[in-house]
């Protein structure tokens, strides 16, 4: 890595930094521009009495200056203190913590499968270009991105669970009839593993399978055009030209010159659709019975438990400027000719 | 602005698109007169005929409460693409004005509002959506305001790069040396010219306003039962197609992706006249 690089990284780390500023103040005036008193919220118990709310109010420095507030806030968030949990009774951080694995192992199986999916068709269409495949796959990916997600998964439920009894009864992360081991990293899967279990496994994982499925269709679209129109430019640079002119034979030409050079959009768009998956998966979480964190905000939303949702949206929203900075990096690290954004 | 003639010629080159707009004619012509046309009252309970499958006295079948379901879902439309029309058309006359603003006047204003922006841009677009109505309130009111809110920034974005692009032309400087105001080079003379992007976003954002608004239905958000909306009706049927009573679920599904399809269809089209370079 040369010199100037390191600079061009270190002034969109800099580019960033407002944004996440910006993104805590949202957050901040979120959780008082809401409804209700925020001491209540941050209150250990729905019953707590006015003394013990009024120290609390004192504690959180309600009754000082919207700055002295701001600052405390950002000394909370430091500490990871977002406050309690009215229908659990427990801190929303160890809520968060314990809900977290759930979320992040359906995210994870979601991504591979639209990847797994939409890139080699994405690939194939570049390659067979404007024949009835490449129609296809364009009217397919329309469709796609017209599906409503939780739409699909009840298709999907009605189809491999109702009709065909192929998949696992579509609530919950666990069967119904056994008791869910104790959580090593809280990944079902992991877990399983690690204890060697086989048959735990096998439980773990149909039951994420429908789930994760019906979230990836959202990110199929988006991943299979952009690896089409990618590998298009691609094929159609003068790099490949010139391959090609040398008398590579086209498998080489495809994989060695061109599809490397295709990959850097398609990894951007992978970046962003990983993001969003971690915030769009409410709907999913919601419909599964999936006990993640999205299901957890949304539920803590309509029951007007207000401090899980504060959280959420914090937590989502940096992980969303983290995210693109690092694509941005890894982008500019990978390829020279990737401007970044300063 | 597009033409007659411009419509006629997206028309002959891309029959998708034709096929979109059209359709989309028919569901604005059923949200218009839905209640009209609807054979049965879209709330009325019915319990001797709870949960019929499709049949000649009810097309789409009957719900759990005996509602006639074909009913819902025409009544449904008018809700949906109003929610979806009123929140587009808020988002983009608003966040074309801030853009264009934003473009033509530059300086320190314009970077202020380009950090807004950003700042706006890095919440997921329904987790924004939940945050919103959270704040405002569980009501029809806030998810048209919060859809507005969180589809501003692609108007701003898209206005602002027009504006900056169109500032130092050859009719801009006539135009300011005519005499005319800041505001009449920037309404008058840049607006019009920058608009064809927009009309291709705003006929993008409807569809994913529409699916947005049944999303946050779905998951207990803005619109209440018993209101005949696509994503309640999804939402009510859930745990019948666990059962095998399907059409609950598939008719309002439908009606839901085929709207969101056709815009995006429509979308493509326009784009493809406007922009030939961008063709899909």
């Amino acid at each position: 890595m040369n010199g100037s690089l390191a600079k061009a990284i270190l002034a969109r780390i800099w580019t960033a930094l407002p944004v996440l500023f910006g993104v805590l103040i949202v957050t901040f005036v979120l959780i008082r521009a809401l409804p209700g008193d925020p001491a209540i919220q941050y209150a250990t118990s729905p019953n707590a009495g006015p003394a013990e709310i009024e120290a609390i109010r004192r504690e959180m420095g309600l009754d000082r200056s919207v700055f002295e507030q701001f600052l405390i806030y950002l000394r909370e968030i430091a500490t990871g203190n977002f406050g309690n949990s009215m229908q659990t009774g427990r801190s929303v951080m160890s809520d968060f913590a314990t809900r977290l694995p759930a979320t992040l192992e359906l995210a994870a199986l979601a991504f591979f499968i639209s990847i797994v999916v939409s890139l080699p068709l994405g690939i194939a269409a570049a390659l067979w270009r404007n024949t009835w495949f490449d129609q296809l796959c364009r009217v397919m990916s329309s469709f796609a991105a017209a599906m409503p997600v939780f739409f699909f998964g009840l298709l999907l439920i009605y189809f491999f669970y109702f009709r065909w009894g192929i998949a696992a009864e579509p609530i919950g992360r666990w069967p119904s009839m056994i008791i869910p081991p104790d959580p090593i990293t809280g990944f079902a899967t992991i877990d399983a593993l690690l204890m060697g279990d086989w048959e735990l496994f096998r439980m773990a994982f149909g039951k994420l399978l429908m789930p994760a499925a019906s979230m990836a269709i959202f990110a199929v679209a988006p991943l299979l055009r952009m690896m089409r129109g990618s590998m298009i430019d691609s094929l159609e640079s003068d790099y490949v030209l010139a391959a090609k002119a040398f008398g590579i034979s086209r498998t080489r030409v495809v994989l060695q010159y061109a599809l490397p050079n295709a990959m850097l959009p398609v990894f951007a768009t992978a970046g962003m659709v990983l993001s969003t998956m971690l915030g769009a998966n409410v709907m999913i979480e919601k419909l599964f019975a999936w006990p993640g964190i999205g299901a957890y905000a949304v539920n803590s939303l309509i029951a007007l438990d207000y401090a899980p949702v504060q959280a959420f949206v914090l937590i989502v929203a940096a992980l969303f400027v983290v995210m693109t900075l690092v694509i941005d990096i890894v982008s500019a690290i990978v390829d020279p000719r990737y401007k970044l954004r300063g | 602005m597009l033409s007659f003639a411009d419509i006629r010629f997206i028309l002959r080159r891309n029959l998708a698109g034709a096929v979109a707009a059209v359709l989309i004619v028919v569901l604005m012509i059923v949200a218009i007169i839905g209640p009209y046309i609807a054979p049965y009252d879209p709330l009325t309970t019915n319990l001797r005929e709870v949960l019929r499958p499709p049949s000649g006295a009810y097309w789409f079948g009957t719900d759990h409460l005996g509602r006639d379901i074909f009913s819902r879902v025409i009544v449904a439309a008018r809700l949906d693409f109003a929610i979806a029309i009123v929140a587009v058309s808020l988002s983009a006359i608003v966040g074309s004005a801030i853009g264009a603003l934003s473009g033509y006047v530059g300086g320190w204003l314009d970077r202020i509002l380009g950090r807004v922006v950003d700042v706006m841009m890095a919440f997921p677009l329904f987790v924004a959506a939940m945050a919103l109505v959270a704040v405002l309130g569980n009501s029809v009111e806030s998810i048209v305001l919060a859809t507005a809110i969180i589809n501003l920034p692609f108007y701003f974005r898209l206005m602002r790069a027009e504006i900056s692009a169109r500032r130092e032309t050859g009719y801009v400087e006539a135009a300011i040396i005519n005499g005319n105001s800041t505001a009449q080079v920037i309404f008058t003379f840049l607006v019009p010219n920058s608009l064809p992007p927009v009309i291709v976003q705003i006929s993008l954002n409807l569809g994913w306003a529409i699916l947005n608004t049944a999303g946050l239905a779905f998951i207990g958000l803005g619109v209440a039962p018993p209101t005949p909306e696509w994503g309640i009706m999804i939402q009510e049927g859930a745990s019948m197609m666990i059962s095998g009573q399907w059409w609950v679920v598939v008719f309002p599904g439908l009606a839901l992706a085929m709207s969101v399809f056709c815009f995006s269809l429509l979308g493509d089209a326009i784009r493809d006249v406007i922009d030939p370079r961008r063709r899909s």
